[in-house]
């Protein structure tokens, strides 16, 4: 287990210190960092919901866009369901619920391994992610003029990194191209946030024709 | 601001949990049923994010109230490259960040 979970959790690491550092350097107030990462745990819905707010979006937009993106996380809790459970050791089995531990679970056959990796990597991402996120907000605030390094382009970059083993699908691809193009074109008229909601209807390019979808399932 | 990020961390955190917590109550035999659901599920945190990242580019920046940056676009523009050969996330995330400074450093703002 250690040789899959530490790599993953060095690219918790960076993640997570690129976002305290962002998120540090455009003047989230100090407690949202620890509170974001400690609660929601969800790495592309946060910088997501940062993202808006540094376009000048609202609260509404930002919460609606990071639940569409942790929507698949009920698809994940279903196959997981039993790792879950309920009561309230579900309260902390179900906060650590990632893409990681889930698909590292699903590897094994046997229930108590199941268990065990599912505790085990999600332990260890949820005290990597948020000691992480603390520590890039303190140095964002060590290192003072965040722009001049460049921090800026580090926010898209990441999202990119973050979605690229689905873009290797082409109905995906054509689907983000078009969200996207679509959203640089409403901007200048729709309110702040908006744009990334609007985007969304690209997903209708997925919509099935008659044709066989080819695309792989990853 | 302040009450901004008070609603959008109760908002997250909240709907969040509940979303982790589904599969326990949705329960045995409950899946995601029809092809175009499952598909949904999977694409559109990807166009929500690519088309973020498009904006975070191209868009200035409202907190800082410049123009638009040509260090950035170029910038993101190596990152691009770089995530599609599957470069790993450490060299993307240096890259874009020295690229976009010595850019800057340059005096292409």
């Amino acid at each position: 287990m250690r040789q899959d979970v530490w790599p993953i959790c060095s690219a918790y690491a960076l993640v997570g210190l690129s976002f305290g550092a962002i998120a540090s350097a455009h003047g989230v107030p100090g407690w949202v960092v620890p509170a974001l990462s400690f609660l929601v745990f969800g790495g592309s819905a946060q910088f997501a919901a940062l993202g808006i707010v540094m376009a000048g979006g609202g609260a509404l937009a930002a919460v609606l866009a990071g639940l569409v993106i942790n929507a698949r996380l009920i698809a994940h809790s279903l196959a997981m369901r039993d790792r879950i459970g309920r009561g309230w050791p579900a309260l902390w089995r179900g906060h650590l619920l990632t893409d990681v531990n889930t698909a590292l679970a699903l590897r094994f056959d046997d229930e108590s391994d199941r268990q065990a990796i599912y505790d085990g990597s999600g332990w260890r991402l949820f005290a990597v992610w948020v000691i992480s996120a603390i520590a890039g907000q303190w140095l964002a605030g060590w290192i003072g003029d965040t722009r001049a390094l460049g921090l800026d382009a580090v926010l898209p970059a990441i999202l990119l990194a973050l979605i690229r083993p689905q873009l290797a699908d082409p109905v995906t691809r054509r689907c983000a191209l078009a969200g996207g193009v679509l959203a640089l074109i409403v901007w200048p008229v729709v309110p702040p946030g908006v744009p990334v909601l609007i985007a969304l209807s690209g997903c209708l390019l997925a919509w099935p024709t008659g044709k066989p979808d080819r695309a792989a399932r990853p | 601001m302040s009450l901004t990020w008070i609603l959008i961390v109760a908002g997250l955190a909240l709907g969040t949990h509940l979303m982790r917590r589904a599969g326990p109550w949705i329960g045995r035999g409950g899946r995601i049923s029809g092809p175009f659901s499952q598909r949904l599920f999977e694409i559109a945190p990807v166009v929500c994010l690519f088309s973020l990242a498009l904006l975070a580019t191209l868009l200035p920046e409202s907190s800082h109230g410049d123009g638009p940056s040509v260090a950035r676009w170029l910038g993101v523009a190596l990152a691009g490259v770089l995530v599609w050969r599957r470069t790993s996330m450490l060299s993307v995330v240096l890259c874009a960040a020295v690229a976009t400074a010595l850019l800057r450093l340059a005096g292409l703002g």
